[in-house]
């Protein structure tokens, strides 16, 4: 069989071809495409660069912004919080527990106090009063169900007290309820004012909550105590009565 | 005529040789072509990852700075969250008295107020309750159009008013006037001593005793109700305040009340999280940060 030129032109006219394929298909057309995606990349990444300033900018504020809540919050600390001091009507985290359930005792009745002293601002008569109830007085768990730490992260007290009744004139009562905002040493929250009957007696009913941030930058660790019910019958090595554990204790 | 005498084989071996040359130089082409096409494909490839890489720390930069600021305002979270619920605390406590104070004056005079509360709906609305005391039908009618007049009144419900309303009665055997007559009662005689004798009748039924209706005459200072023929009226007042709406300086019908335990809790499941370490215990000094969340007691003394 001879070759004839038309046969020579479309065999150079296929491997042209087939040449113009392999550089399209294996260079050309792979490579922009990949090309194409790092440049909308990079459009992606300018954009985001473009950003810094107005990052930088922003973590200025961030830091503004948590600055001032400190400073806005230690004068509320000032304020609203109980001294870290039995001796001042306080309380003292530090102490060792066994002193600590003493200590609540007392904490409790100044807060008693300082709520009843409360209940009276405005000159009103005080018809129904809530109690403060008293803290736990185990050892191993008065900072954590008394004051809540760690679960909170910090130590605190909430009381939901419930209802007060008091009487007195419009004025009276509206001195009463508003000096909740200024009662030292605790932040306190009324709720739900209802005021009955004709003046001049009226009779002012409403939800009081209560809470109690607590100062401390020491928490006292567990006692080296043993549960009651876990104490053992009789006594045991360490002498009768059982319950100390011997061990690291203390701070 | 010209006879051609060159063979046909000496032309077809000139076209062989062009087309020869034809096809070499095509095949020279596509090549270039090609080599062209992977230089120029691989040139831009290496210019655009290139620019990427250029690109990059910007935008890393950013990126951290963005989280650095995000990282600055959680670890901040705790001291927030208390500071707004100290604020919201304090804030809250004379909300219901300057809504009173804010209320009364719409409060009609002929309507002797027994007792005001407010419940809260959301924080854009409320609902206004009042009980007291009004006399006539009329001032029935009246007291909802003027408590309609509070900013922000929606609706209004209202019950408890006894209708005293005279009556004109049927004409009977015995009353051939048919006089004005307080709803309840029965017609009197039209025959002047027949009316004497049932006038006398009516008194000495109807007169038994001192009633002590709603306090009045009785020694006690618990407070006074209705009188006779006044009746007991609770009026409740939906006040609202939709988005857009503007309400005069000083309304607030948002009572939401501020939670502590709800919000200390809430706090403390964000910091288990992980999300953030723990702040804004009350701590002792003015510059002494919070003791630090989470931390073990039993690894000793906590302490910063």
């Amino acid at each position: 069989m001879k070759l004839t030129p038309l046969t020579i032109l479309i065999l150079g006219f296929c491997i042209s071809a087939v040449i113009l394929a392999v550089g399209y298909c294996n260079y050309w057309a792979p490579k922009t495409a990949e090309a194409a995606n790092y440049n909308g990349l990079r459009d992606k990444l300018q954009a985001e660069g473009n950003k810094l300033p107005r990052q930088k900018k922003n973590v200025q504020d961030a830091t503004q912004i948590t600055q001032a809540a400190a400073q806005e919050w230690q004068s509320i600390v000032v304020r609203k919080t109980p001294p870290n001091n039995v001796s001042e009507g306080g309380i003292n985290l530090a102490v060792n527990r066994w002193y600590l359930v003493n200590d609540a005792v007392r904490f409790r009745n100044r807060i008693q106090m300082d709520v009843n002293r409360q209940l009276k601002v405005g000159g009103v008569k005080v018809l129904s009063a809530p109690t403060v109830p008293a803290f736990p007085d185990n050892p191993l768990t008065i900072v954590e169900e008394g004051f809540g730490y760690p679960r909170l992260g910090f130590p605190a007290r909430v009381y939901d007290f419930g209802t007060v009744t008091v009487e007195g004139t419009m004025a009276q009562i509206r001195t009463n309820v508003e000096s909740w905002s200024n009662m030292p040493k605790y932040l306190a929250v009324v709720d739900a004012l209802r005021i009955d009957g004709t003046p001049p007696r009226l009779t002012a009913t409403y939800n009081l909550s209560m809470l109690i941030y607590i100062r401390s930058k020491d928490v006292f660790p567990p006692v080296p105590e043993i549960p009651d019910g876990d104490a053992p019958a009789g006594p045991g090595p360490g002498g009768p009565g059982g319950g100390l554990a011997v061990g690291a204790a203390g701070r | 005529m010209k006879l051609n005498l060159v063979p046909a084989t000496v032309k077809k071996g000139a076209a062989m040789k062009t087309m020869v040359a034809l096809s070499v130089l095509m095949v020279l082409l596509a090549t270039l072509a090609t080599a062209f096409m992977a230089y120029t494909s691989s040139q831009t490839l290496a210019k655009a990852k290139q620019e990427v890489e250029d690109a990059r720390p910007a935008a890393v930069e950013a990126v951290a700075t963005a989280k650095y600021a995000q990282v600055i305002l959680d670890n901040a979270k705790g001291v927030t969250t208390n500071l707004m619920l100290a604020n919201d605390m304090n804030a809250h406590n004379t909300k219901y008295t300057r809504f009173y104070s804010k209320v009364m004056p719409y409060v009609p005079s002929f309507y002797r107020l027994t007792s005001m509360s407010v419940e809260p709906i959301d924080d854009k609305s409320c609902r206004l309750n009042l009980s007291g005391v009004i006399q006539t039908a009329q001032q029935y009618a009246d007291l909802s159009l003027a408590l309609l007049r509070i900013p922000g009144a929606r609706l209004i419900s209202r019950s408890g008013f006894a209708s005293v309303n005279d009556n004109v009665p049927a004409l009977t055997a015995e009353d051939q006037v048919g006089k004005i007559i307080p709803a309840g009662e029965t017609p009197l005689p039209t025959d002047p001593v027949e009316r004497m004798e049932a006038v006398v009748a009516r008194a000495t039924e109807q007169t038994t005793g001192f009633e002590n209706i709603g306090n009045f005459g009785s020694p006690t200072e618990s407070a006074r109700g209705a009188m006779n023929r006044w009746s007991q009226v609770a009026v409740s007042v939906l006040l609202e305040n939709p988005a857009g709406a503007q309400l005069p300086e000083g309304w607030n019908f948002d009572f939401l009340t501020p939670n502590p335990t709800d919000t200390l809790n809430a706090a403390a499941q964000f910091n288990a999280a992980g999300a953030a370490p723990t702040g804004g215990a009350a701590t002792g000094g003015a510059v002494v940060p919070p003791p630090p969340g989470g931390a073990s007691p039993r690894e000793g003394r906590v302490s910063e």
